[in-house]
């Protein structure tokens, strides 16, 4: 049975009986041919040259021009692909291992050819990998810290305050009230300190000691609370030690340095995400870990941020500075991760910081409390 | 047409059609590659051109009796899906934490048990929402011989429907969730049609249950080893059970190749730290579609293009968002 063309042929506006067959051909072969309303295949011959790609069926025939016709998505596959005839929509015609009629196609000029699906698959490698190594080195040297820092100033101060006083509140059990006026007296006069080692602090500070004996541990919360365990306490044995802590926790706060890890890790956390995509298994769990140590990178360095800053500002305003590089001096007892697994901690090495503060003994000496004050934080 | 499942075909001379996948590993790794470069590079935005893709990629390499599927959706209107999607979620989430402050805030104890109720009620409607207007989506955008599939019938009322059978899921302890998710197959397959040729489920959820407990209960009794001789027994079980247009589906795999599949599939994103996904996956594709045959293929040759309603992609973009592995198990 004779296939009929499902539209006139002489009325179409994309086919061209009389010219097609003084074509020159660079490829003639056959393809199947869909109308787009019925799934029944015609097989027909499909011939390339170059004014166009002609179509005969019988002593039907038509020609359509540059621009009459484009290939549809392929799937990465060249040895089959498909041409949307433009002038009928949903018409098709489709091409089954023939990957030559569609280096004819490109040759002639006849269809755009896309430079990047020219460039062979380990060209495209490198160019996508040096792209995300570009990509990244900005962003691990440049581009997270720009990030953070606008999207950190553009938070209210009162982000702080509703960030840290969720952690507080696990704390209340075990906090310790001052016993006494001394007592009281010395955390408000070392809170107020803190609040004035730079101005602009919003935050109204407060310093909380927890009953645990254990830990030898203080921390900053962002909102203002310097949560300090009475394992740290009994550590201490000077007031300038006490100072150089308080200064350092201080420090995170004036630098909003938790806010600035919760935007970090968000960040981080976006960035793996997109960068996944479709990926899954131990490939996100290898990008996860990325983004954990490059965290972990942005701790170690907020650390030694605080060390900096306290000793700074301790000095500009007339207190010693020295007890921070003391109190350093005896978590050297205290077993740290080796040298070549730096990077997998969350401080820098406790060497290293002492060693950054060997000036810490010169400049002022000025204590902020009383003997009497200083005996009754110890007595907590 | 009707969508009555034919009786077993008499003995024809026509050959079967079986499928085939023709992706490769290193081309979807590639794609993933750039669309993750892309997508970084532009802040996300560029996901949907790459989600798109990922489809053309996936619509394009699987063959079906010598032709090619294509999928037309673009990566615009996932875009604007998306769009709408994440404002949904986020309304979602606005009114829970609404309410859980109001509750907080006046101690309405009994306030604040209604809303979470009701925000997940609404999750679970909502992925069910998504699970049918997800398949509508993909198979309104795939073309196969110039002639496009579609899934009629309303998400709403899909998600309206399955939630008694999730309840009754819950109550039986997971025992009566086979027969949702045989319930759910017939739905969406009685509703599928591929031009005017209606696919169609043969029913038969006692038979689905039983092999779904065989499966749940011997995995278990040996340490996994038995769902490699289940998975062969499903795959063949739903085939049978499908037909569109009067052809009925068949298809066999075997447990040994199953195994076999599986544990390179491992070993190779294992050994490779996850980079090999994209070889796995083609791979897995490979095996299961040229394992389906459709008998009297050429009576496929007869689909007329009906209209050219299309889904909405809004709901695809929500499964995405609630991260719905949307499937039917294949």
């Amino acid at each position: 049975m004779r296939w009929t063309w499902a539209w006139d042929l002489d009325s179409d506006p994309g086919l061209d009986p009389d010219s097609a067959s003084a074509l020159p051909v660079y490829w003639e072969g056959t393809a199947e041919f869909f109308d787009g309303r019925q799934a029944k295949a015609h097989v027909i011959i499909v011939a390339i040259g170059p004014q166009g790609l002609e179509v005969r069926e019988g002593e039907a025939a038509g020609l359509y021009r540059r621009g009459e016709f484009e290939l549809t998505e392929r799937g990465g596959d060249d040895r089959f692909f498909s041409l949307a005839l433009k002038p009928h929509a949903g018409a098709a015609l489709a091409f089954r291992e023939r990957p030559e009629a569609l280096e004819w196609l490109r040759a002639a000029g006849l269809l755009r050819r896309n430079a990047w699906s020219a460039t062979p698959l380990w060209g495209r490698a490198l160019i996508l990998a040096g792209f995300l190594i570009v990509f990244g080195a900005f962003m691990y040297f440049a581009g997270l810290d720009m990030l953070v820092n606008a999207t950190v100033r553009a938070l209210p101060a009162g982000i702080d305050h509703l960030l840290g006083s969720s952690a507080t509140q696990a704390f209340e059990s075990k906090l310790i009230k001052p016993p006494t006026a001394a007592a009281q007296r010395a955390l408000d006069k070392s809170a107020a300190m803190v609040h004035t080692l730079r101005p602009g602090l919003r935050d109204s500070i407060r310093i909380l000691i927890v009953k645990d004996t254990s830990i030898k541990n203080a921390f900053a919360f962002p909102g203002g609370a310097i949560v300090v365990y009475t394992g740290m306490l009994h550590l201490l044995e000077t007031q300038e030690e006490w100072m150089g802590l308080l200064a350092h926790e201080g420090a995170h706060l004036h630098l909003r340095h938790g806010t600035r890890r919760l935007v970090r890790g968000s960040l981080l956390g976006l960035g793996v995400s997109l960068l996944l995509g479709d990926m899954s298994g131990a490939g996100s769990v290898l990008l996860d870990n990325a983004g954990n140590l490059i965290n972990l990178n942005y701790g170690r360095r907020d650390e030694a941020e605080a060390d900096a800053f306290a000793l700074e500002t301790l000095r500009a305003h007339g207190y010693a500075a020295s007890g921070l590089q003391t109190l350093f001096r005896k978590f050297l007892k205290f077993k740290e991760l080796p040298g070549w697994a730096a990077f997998l901690s969350t401080h820098p090495a406790t060497r290293d910081r002492i060693s950054a503060m060997k000036d810490a003994g010169k400049g002022p000496h000025g204590l902020l409390l009383t003997a009497e004050e200083w005996a009754a934080i110890k007595r907590l | 047409m009707s969508n009555e499942f034919p009786p077993n075909a008499p003995a024809s001379e026509e050959p079967p059609a079986s499928g085939d996948f023709h992706g490769k590993g290193g081309d979807l790794f590639l794609l993933w590659l750039a669309n993750s470069a892309l997508t970084v590079l532009t802040f996300g935005i560029y996901f949907a051109w790459g989600k798109a893709r990922v489809y053309k990629f996936f619509y394009g390499n699987t063959e079906f009796a010598g032709s090619r599927f294509r999928f037309t959706g673009t990566g615009k209107e996932i875009f604007i899906g998306t769009l709408k999607a994440i404002g949904l979620i986020i309304l979602l989430y606005g009114l829970f934490f609404a309410g859980t402050y109001l509750q907080g805030r006046y101690k309405l104890k009994a306030a604040g048990i209604v809303v979470t109720l009701i925000f997940f009620a609404a999750i679970v409607f909502l992925t069910q929402f998504a699970i049918y207007a997800t398949m509508a989506y993909r198979a309104s955008r795939a073309r196969f011989r110039e002639i496009d599939f579609r899934l009629a019938g309303n998400p709403l009322l899909f998600a309206r429907d399955s939630i008694p059978r999730l309840l009754l899921a819950l109550v039986t302890f997971g025992f009566a969730f086979p027969l949702y998710t045989h319930w759910k197959i017939g739905r969406i397959y009685d509703n599928l049609s591929f031009g005017n040729l209606k696919f169609a489920w043969r029913k038969d959820a006692g038979a689905y249950w039983r092999l779904a407990m065989q499966g749940y209960f011997l995995s278990i009794l040996t340490v996994g080893v038995y769902y490699f001789f289940w998975l062969p027994k499903r795959f063949a079980f739903l085939l049978d059970h499908l037909s569109v247009g009067g052809c009925r589906f068949r298809g066999e795999i075997k447990a040994g190749e199953t195994f076999v599949l599986a544990l390179t599939n491992l070993l190779l994103v294992f050994f490779t730290l996850g980079l090999g996904s994209a070889w796995a996956v083609t791979r897995s594709m490979r095996f299961f579609i040229s394992r389906v045959e459709l008998e009297n293929p050429s009576r496929l040759e007869a689909a007329l293009q009906v209209g050219s309603r299309k889904a909405g992609v809004t709901g695809e973009a929500l499964g995405n968002a609630l991260d719905l592995g949307v499937g039917l198990g294949f």
